[in-house]
């Protein structure tokens, strides 16, 4: 999902038309985006809900702030406005507790499985499982680690992106990465019956 | 520099990224050649990292594209609903304000007659020149009733040579809204009454083409005047009686003014009893000017508040 491609040239067009107030432009900005709007919100939000309304707010907004985007990486720009969403969604929950924890990852169920060539129900199952449990792992980290963990690793952007997209350094980039990532790693061997009986074994570059 | 667990664990993300330079990464080499347990972390990471690069993307639940038309008329939206409001605001203030002038009214006349009536009662004696022209333009719009007040109220100072007896009722007349004093008047002393009548008919049509002259002529009314009260000032003298009548009307609806009006009313009286039946006049122009206003904010309001409605409702049909 991280790899998506967007034709830069068309992107830039339709940024600059967008400026000028015209929505059909911006909408298309939308679509291309959305997905990964959606899905970066909902790993910070564990909850399809939380996550489908910081994705609106990040489209309004963007909409409303995009005269000011002054060229650069659009989609740390963008991502930025979502990050800002999910805080605001989050301090928001923290006002009203009612929605208990497990609730909002019970939610995490309907992760559709993975496209791949030929799963078995046991494997879509499993797999679906595991998700479930890896997001439960993602909500328990602090924040800001959780942030910098999903755009590095579930969306796939370098250090320096990240840098942009939350405003910090290189150097706080890297220990949050590093902290998160072990922090969630603990966490998933907590309970090591539902990782992939490889998980100690694989070696594959990232 | 870097040997131990504690310094080579914090490396293994970058480690994990590639991102380490070539210097630490030889270091990080040689420690996980020694220590099997950072081996295992290293390998678990690389593990996690996969794991979560493995996550499967969530479809979009809905759409989160704009509505169109939605920013613009947003904006317009929200400034014909401030325009809605502050017309609002505007239309209670007229409303509120009509009911207070009419209060004043009674004891008072309108804006315009209170600066007379001030002229009339600090310069009384000379007021005769300066008072008129105020007065004269108000009674010209406002109806006959109030050209009388706005007279009476001048005449004071000019009529000061009339007698003195009627003194009491003169006032009370003046106060007097522009219905009411008919009315009371009409039952103390008749013989005024009669007089007056004809003499506010005979002003509203003089009235509007006096209306300039008047102004600038504040002498040449008083002459008129002067006639008229002559005839009257026989009626004046019955008045007496009619006056408490007539004071106990204002002091219902103003003790305040009646304390006000008590001053120069000693002054006018004379000539003032038979003018006061025409006295009213200069509240009828205020008092409608009042009420276009109204209309036409109340107007104003509708046509807002059904224009905002309907860009309200617009967006959301597109």
């Amino acid at each position: 999902m991280s790899d998506v491609e967007h034709p830069e040239v068309n992107e830039q067009s339709l940024i600059a038309v967008s400026q000028k107030g015209d929505v059909t432009a911006f909408n298309r900005l939308v679509i291309l985006y959305q997905e990964r709007v959606y899905n970066l919100a909902y790993r910070m939000l564990g909850n399809s809900e939380s996550a489908a309304d910081a994705a609106q707010d990040t489209f309004v907004s963007a909409f409303q702030a995009i005269k000011g985007f002054r060229g650069g990486s659009f989609r740390a720009w963008l991502l930025r406005i979502v990050t800002n969403a999910c805080y605001d969604q989050l301090r928001r929950r923290q006002r009203q507790p009612a929605v208990s924890l497990d609730g909002i990852i019970e939610e995490t169920g309907d992760v559709p499985p993975i496209a791949s060539n030929s799963p078995t129900p046991e494997e879509v199952a499993s797999r679906k499982e595991l998700a479930v449990h890896i997001q439960k792992g993602l909500l328990e980290l602090p924040p800001e680690q959780r942030i910098v963990v999903a755009l590095s690793d579930v969306q796939g952007l370098s250090y320096e992106e990240i840098a942009e997209v939350t405003r910090s350094s290189l150097g706080t980039v890297k220990s949050r990465l590093s902290r998160g990532r072990a922090h969630l790693r603990d966490y998933l061997l907590r309970q090591p019956e539902l990782l992939p009986s490889d998980f100690r074994h694989k070696s594959r570059g990232k | 520099m870097m040997s131990g667990c504690e310094n080579a664990a914090p490396l293994l993300s970058e480690y994990v990224d590639g991102r380490l330079p070539a210097e630490q990464r030889e270091q990080v080499d040689r420690h996980l050649g020694t220590c099997s347990a950072c081996r295992e972390d290293l390998e678990s990471l690389r593990a996690t990292v996969q794991l979560l690069c493995a996550m499967p993307v969530m479809r979009v639940p809905r759409p989160f594209t704009l509505a169109a038309p939605a920013p613009r008329t947003s904006l317009l939206f929200v400034h014909l609903r401030a325009a809605t409001a502050a017309a609002t605001v505007l239309f209670a203030l007229l409303m509120g304000g009509g009911i207070l002038v009419q209060e004043a009214m009674a004891p008072f006349a309108p804006p315009p007659a209170m600066l007379q009536y001030r002229a009339t009662v600090g310069t009384a004696p000379s007021i005769t020149g300066t008072p008129a022209p105020a007065p004269q333009p108000l009674t010209v719009t406002g109806t006959q009733q109030k050209t009388g007040a706005d007279q009476a109220m001048r005449d004071p100072a000019a009529p000061a040579t009339a007698p003195t007896t009627t003194g009491p009722p003169a006032p009370s007349l003046a106060y007097a809204p522009a219905g009411a004093p008919a009315a009371t008047m009409s039952t103390p002393a008749p013989s005024v009454i009669a007089p007056a009548l004809p003499l506010a008919a005979a002003r509203a049509p003089t009235a509007p083409a006096a209306q300039a002259p008047a102004e600038e002529v504040g002498g040449e009314r008083l002459p008129t005047r002067a006639a008229t009260p002559a005839a009257a000032p026989t009626s004046t003298s019955p008045p007496p009686t009619a006056p408490p009548q007539l004071a106990a009307a204002p002091t219902a609806t103003e003790p305040g003014r009646e304390a006000a009006s008590a001053p120069r009313t000693p002054e006018p009286p004379p000539t003032v009893a038979p003018e006061a039946l025409p006295v009213t006049v200069g509240d009828p122009s205020a008092a409608e000017w009042l009420r276009w206003a109204q209309i036409a904010t109340a107007i104003a309001v509708l046509i807002l508040a059904a224009a905002t409605f309907w860009v309200w409702r617009r967006p959301w049909k597109s």
